[in-house]
């Protein structure tokens, strides 16, 4: 016999008022882990959406607008920023800490015409130039850690997709990388010679079509059509793949005052988007919390108090037997524990089976448990309980040894 | 073994002041048997909860084995009452949900003892008091009798010097009265344990060596 089995045993035939109090903290912490679990699996969803829709983030001339630079209409000198932008974000990461850019991606585009139709040839930096680059020391292009953990990993885009969002490892010079659309109407393919603006190519990977405006672009290296152009070292734009979380976050504010003399722009719908869904999600959240904490809170205080009561003669022997204060207080909180458990363990499992049958329907997306969350909901759920007992815990271990000799 | 010194216990109600112990001096000897007898509302309760160490006087010193009792902390009180003091209730107070063994096991739990030795002590209790084949059964599968069996054993389970008893045979039938008397008598004579009882019943209070009245809560030594 120990203090843990008098306890059980005493939970154990209670089992109505058990179930009751039990009833209010599952269905509390179900709440809870459910929204939360929802919450969580929606922001990393959104994440994915945003990133999918390759970079979300522009760095743009003063004068130029987003359509100016769909339209591969920043033809004219006026459309250009200095390439040495590329190196103050890059510093920037390194020094000041721009957490959230995840792939950089400099471009000059110049028009050319090809048997009567128009195309782009568009300059891109390859991945060895950035490392060739002092101020370089890793990260730029890894995940941030600010980021959905669960992101698509890179390999498993193909190459078209992984070219706007990754830097290409290598490009020579002279080494160029052809648009489905122009490819099919030249009749190009990998390792094909070809001359544009004056200077021949080789077709090292003929994209995939993705039904964009890159299907009519040829891809070189930067500094080759910087040369073709004779604009010198400058560039149209920046493209940036900023995680969703660091642009909620202010990453956008801080490109802004990093370079004051261009244009940041973002997807900034879809970025509100994301903002005010999960913001709406974290906030129901707290609505819960504060439900559970009164409701269970309540509930458990109403079942100890209610408990402490009817238990006063039992607690007045065993105190006349000899129970010091402390030992009835312990029966009492040994209580409140295995309620908080029991509480816990069932409202973590329901609560994550709710997410994952009602998430689909409500917020339209695929939702997994989360562990994490789950032994957060026990915890919380042991935490009230306690709290909640602590009080009534206390008048039980006050309780007067007399009301063992007196009729009740 | 057990003294009070100008005990006095008033009870303060919204209204007016109850006596409860009026400048109680009395000593019971160690081994003695004191039966303690007076109309309801007397103060005998009053004397037996403050001789348990359960209620502070409102005035006087209470000596339990020449120590102060009422001078002592809270957790001395506790350990007190588990290892000298043995309680028998009127209403036989035995815990619902546990066995006539857990109720037995509960105080030897109190007084530190492993599981094992709890169980081993306890069915050796319940053996004296003749229940050792109802061991298993819950305080409801009991007659009132065998209740005030296994409350007995549970009572002696840390062998306390002193025992106070309050109405043992107050909800009994006159037979197993006598049992429990007989049983509180051999406990006296043959292990030397000092009773204090309190009841209404003279056929009770005759087996007691003391009878002590109780009046207004003024004790008066009787016989």
């Amino acid at each position: 016999m120990t203090l843990y089995t008098i306890a059980l045993l005493e939970l154990s035939e209670r089992r109505h008022q058990l179930t009751t109090s039990l009833l209010a903290v599952t269905l509390g912490i179900a709440a809870i882990v459910s929204v939360q679990t929802i919450a969580m699996r929606s922001a990393i969803e959104v994440a994915h959406q945003v990133d999918a829709l390759g970079a979300n983030i522009m760095i743009l001339p003063k004068s130029a607008t987003i359509d100016d630079y769909y339209k591969a209409d920043l033809s004219t000198d006026q459309f250009t920023i200095p390439e040495a932008y590329v190196d103050k974000i890059l510093f920037a990461k390194d020094e000041a800490g721009l957490e959230g850019v995840d792939n950089l991606s400099p471009k000059l585009s110049v028009p050319m015409e090809i048997e009567g139709r128009k195309f782009t040839l568009t300059g891109i930096l390859p991945k060895n130039e950035f490392m060739a680059k002092a101020a370089w020391s890793g990260g730029v292009f890894d995940t941030p850690t600010a980021c959905a953990s669960d992101r698509k990993s890179i390999v498993e885009f193909n190459v078209a997709e992984r070219l706007r969002r990754k830097p290409i490892d290598t490009l020579a010079p002279d080494q160029c990388l052809v648009g489905a659309e122009l490819g099919e109407m030249m009749k190009l393919s990998k390792g094909s010679k070809t001359t544009m603006l004056g200077k021949a190519f080789t077709v090292i990977e003929v994209l995939p079509k993705t039904g964009t405006v890159d299907d009519g672009r040829v891809f070189a290296h930067l500094h080759t059509v910087q040369e073709l152009s004779k604009k010198g070292r400058v560039i149209n734009a920046i493209e940036i793949v900023g995680c969703c979380n660091a642009i909620a976050g202010g990453l956008v504010d801080k490109l802004n005052k990093l370079l004051p003399d261009a244009k940041v722009v973002t997807i900034s719908q879809i970025v509100a988007t994301q903002r005010t869904t999960n913001q709406l999600m974290h906030n129901l959240t707290y609505v819960f919390l504060i439900v559970i904490i009164l409701v269970g809170g309540a509930s458990i205080a109403n079942y100890m108090y209610a408990n402490v009561y009817e238990r006063r003669r039992e607690i007045g022997t065993l105190m006349a037997l000899g129970a010091k204060a402390s030992l009835i207080s312990k029966l009492f909180l040994f209580k409140a524990l295995v309620l908080g458990l029991g509480g816990g363990i069932l409202g973590s499992l329901v609560g994550t089976a709710m997410a994952v049958i009602l998430g689909p329907k409500i917020a339209h997306i695929p939702v997994m448990p989360i562990p994490k969350l789950m032994v957060l909901g026990i915890l919380l759920s042991l935490v009230i309980s306690l709290l909640a007992s602590l009080f009534p815990a206390r008048r039980a271990a006050k309780t007067d040894p007399c009301v063992a000799i007196q009729e009740i | 073994m057990l003294r009070f010194e100008q005990v006095n216990k008033i009870y303060k109600t919204r209204r007016d002041k109850v006596t409860g112990l009026n400048n109680v001096n009395i000593h019971i000897a160690q081994g003695d048997f004191a039966a303690l007898v007076g109309p309801s509302g007397s103060g005998k309760t009053t004397f037996l909860v403050t001789a348990g160490a359960m209620m502070r006087p409102t005035s006087g010193k209470v000596y339990l084995g020449g120590r102060d009792v009422f001078a002592m902390k809270p957790n001395e009180l506790a350990e007190l009452r588990l290892r000298s003091i043995g309680f028998i209730f009127q209403t036989f107070n035995l815990i619902t949900y546990l066995t006539a063994r857990q109720n037995v096991m509960a105080a030897l739990m109190l007084a530190g003892k492993s599981p094992a030795e709890q169980e081993d002590a306890a069915d050796k209790l319940l053996q004296k008091v003749g229940l050792a084949d109802r061991a298993d059964h819950k305080p409801f599968e009991l007659s009132v009798g065998q209740q005030q069996r296994v409350a007995l054993a549970r009572m002696l389970a840390n062998d306390p010097p002193l025992i106070l008893a309050d109405e043992p045979t107050g909800n009994l039938d006159p037979q197993t009265s006598a049992d429990v008397m007989d049983f509180l008598t051999a406990l006296n004579k043959e292990q030397g344990k000092t009773i204090v009882m309190v009841t209404h019943s003279m056929e009770a209070a005759k087996r007691a060596k003391r009878i002590i009245t109780c009046n207004n809560g003024i004790i008066e030594e009787a016989r």
